[in-house]
């Protein structure tokens, strides 16, 4: 999967997500937004449902099994995939 | 309004609480998950503050009854102990449901979608057979139960599909469901709670041309319409129309909005061999080249019902635009391009849910096109006064039994013209309000003339106060009013003053948005307004009854077995 490809599963899973938000906290759909760590604006059963919905999606779509729960790039102030361009990088890598 | 909703599981619900406060659709909620996993300790001792809550209990049916778990481990048990369990079970949520205001009670829906004992999964040994026994056990044991509804889990995994149960969730978020169910699950508690509220949408207005049937039938005349035939199209319409006939049976009612000439259509309504919906199945009709808009204010100023109480549907979306923006009021939802999916958007929509489903609700249509038949009576009357002596107007007014409580509450709730207060109640509100004082009373009001029975169509309250007797909440449906029914009404309040050696009846009327008629009525009537809002009149006089109207009466008896309730 392509980067842009990957960028439009964040997408999905980022309206997902924003159906369980109240209007005011609404994700935009914006790369470089943060969405992990101490500035994210995610919590962690938020921070699930992306990443699971982020799954289902490239595995329905394209045949695979992508696990990206137990990566450590999500983990922390640390983990790289932050923003929905760096987990778009992230997916694209995985799905070579 | 905000309408709290407390949310009891043995799973993490969390998701359900964040759609419901996400949901901007009326009426507002706010939504609270009890911490996982408690599930027995709150049956046992439900909390104090529920009072005015709706509770949501949705359990994993391996996660409540211990015999379940045991049975999906392969272990061998007593199907006599399971039903036992779910009786315990049961016997929990009744707790709930003298503590909260309503209790949602989630079927059981199996977690996995492992194969079990496969080809034995329908014999007293296979877990499916269990479930079904478990969940039917749960609804009649329920069913006895005020104030408890149940909801159909399995719809929700249905709606759902192929991400309706994830092992993945299980084991991350302690949540066996998909999102998309959590979401349904949401949206069915929020429709439960526009139910108990009275929001009920009550007439369905449809278009025709290519929303009915395909084709215009002004171009094509009727015989070429689309509708049933070797055509799956025409099995579209057909399909759809089957589903609005489903609605009226249950109490919706079935009204045409059209741009057509009236008598061209009406012919395809009654000469087409394959229309579902005949004319008896329509409660009133506005078929001209007016705006569709206007033509909505009218119909329903005819059926006098409220705008809120309607919804529209039509192919074009123009017109869906001028009625959502001219009439905000009338929900008008966005309608498939494809005919063939016609029938599933109808029955997709969570507007109609009704707390109960009574006689006269499946009657309605009936009592509709009775009502079509007495307004084209009266216009052939040369005064009201003749009309309504030849109506031979019969009124019964009983103490409030077991057997009339749902209707009545029903009608409480959704009724908002007539009516005193705008007071809403629940069933256990109600029982509890009249058992608080021994000379509260509470009645109801059947009416019926020549041309039918409007069934149970009035309700009011009564409790001594001082000197008076106080009517605290008093409702007609807009089905009886215009008969003089409120007025004979009055004349049984007075009387039922006299009686009791009161010297005056009061009312306290609380205006809302929707009850001017109720206000007009008290003002116009022989009543005095002693302070805002505040009526009254002295029972020295008798209250005159209307000429031609039968009054029935069965006064209240505080300790014999026919006691209200």
């Amino acid at each position: 999967m392509d980067f842009d490809g990957a960028l439009r599963v964040v997408y999905q899973a980022i309206d997902l997500v924003n159906g369980q938000r109240p209007a005011a906290e609404k994700i935009p759909k914006s790369p470089d937004i943060v969405l992990t760590g101490e500035a994210g604006l995610l919590d962690s059963l938020g921070l699930v449902t992306l990443v699971l919905a982020i799954e289902r999606t490239v595995n329905e779509s394209a045949g695979l099994e992508l696990d990206l729960a137990g990566n450590d790039a999500f983990s922390g102030d640390d983990g790289e995939a932050q923003t929905p361009a760096s987990i778009a990088r992230l997916i694209a890598s995985q799905t070579v | 309004m905000t309408a709290q909703i407390v949310i009891i599981s043995d799973f993490n619900a969390e998701s359900v609480g964040r759609y419901l406060n996400a949901d901007v659709a009326a009426p507002g909620t706010e939504a609270q998950v009890a911490p996982y996993g408690q599930v027995y300790q709150l049956l046992t001792a439900p909390p104090e503050n529920l009072k005015d809550a709706t509770v949501l209990v949705w359990t994993r049916p391996e996660g409540v009854i211990a015999e379940y778990a045991d049975a999906l481990g392969g272990e061998e048990i007593s199907q006599d102990n399971l039903l036992v369990a779910v009786d315990e079970f049961a016997a929990g949520i009744q707790r709930l449901a003298g503590a909260a205001r309503m209790v949602l009670v989630a079927s059981w829906v199996p977690t996995g979608t492992g194969r079990g004992l496969g080809m034995l999964e329908w014999t007293s040994q296979g877990t499916a057979q269990m479930l079904a026994r478990m969940n039917l056990r749960l609804a009649e044991k329920l069913a006895e139960v005020r104030g408890v509804h149940m909801l159909d889990a399995g719809r929700w995994l249905a709606v759902a599909g192929a991400g309706a149960r994830s092992t993945k969730h299980w084991l991350m978020m302690k949540c066996p469901f998909g999102e998309k169910v959590c979401q349904t699950a949401a949206q069915d508690v929020k429709a439960a709670i526009r139910a108990s509220l009275g929001q009920t949408r009550k007439l369905v207005v449809v278009d025709l041309d290519n929303t009915m049937w395909g084709g215009i039938v002004g171009d094509d005349g009727w015989q070429n319409l689309r509708l049933g035939g070797h055509d799956y199209i025409g099995e579209a319409f057909v399909e759809f129309q089957k589903s609005l006939k489903a609605l009226a049976r249950r109490g919706i009612q079935i009204a045409i909005v059209s741009k057509n000439e009236e008598s061209v259509a009406l012919e395809a309504i009654d000469q087409h061999p394959e229309m579902v919906l005949k004319r008896g199945d329509i409660c009133g009709w506005r078929i001209n080249w007016n705006d569709k808009a206007q033509n909505i204010v009218e119909l329903v100023k005819d059926l006098n019902l409220g705008l809120q109480s309607v919804i529209f549907l039509d192919d074009n979306p123009t017109e869906r635009g001028r009625v959502r923006e001219a009439l905000p009021e009338v929900l008008v939802p966005d309608w498939p391009e494809n005919p063939v999916n016609y029938a599933d958007a109808l029955r997709a929509l969570d507007c109609f849910d009704q707390t109960t489903i009574t006689a006269e609700d499946r009657a309605r249509t009936r009592m509709y096109v009775e009502d079509r038949e007495r307004k084209s009576s009266a216009s052939t009357a040369t005064s009201m006064a003749e009309w309504l002596a030849g109506l031979d107007v019969v009124i019964d007014v009983v103490p409030l039994d077991a057997a009339s409580m749902k209707r009545t509450v029903q009608l409480i709730n959704k009724t908002n013209q007539m009516n005193l207060t705008g007071h809403r109640t629940s069933e256990a509100e109600l029982t509890a309000w009249l058992a608080a004082e021994p000379h509260r009373q509470a009645f109801s009001v059947s009416v019926g003339d020549r041309f039918g029975h409007l069934g149970l169509t009035g309700a009011f309250t009564l409790q001594r106060k001082g000197d008076a007797l106080e009517v605290v909440d008093f409702v007609l449906s807009c089905r009886a009013m215009g008969r003089k029914v409120e007025d004979t009404l009055a004349h049984f309040w007075i009387e039922q003053a006299r009686a009791a050696g009161a010297a005056r009846v009061i009312a306290q009327a609380v205006p809302t948005a929707k009850n001017m008629p109720c206000l007009a009525f008290l003002r116009q009537a022989d009543f005095t307004e002693a302070a805002a809002n505040l009526f009254e009149r002295d029972t020295t006089r008798p209250y005159g009854i209307v000429k031609g109207i039968t009054l029935n009466t069965q006064a209240a008896q505080a300790d014999d077995e026919t006691a209200p309730c």
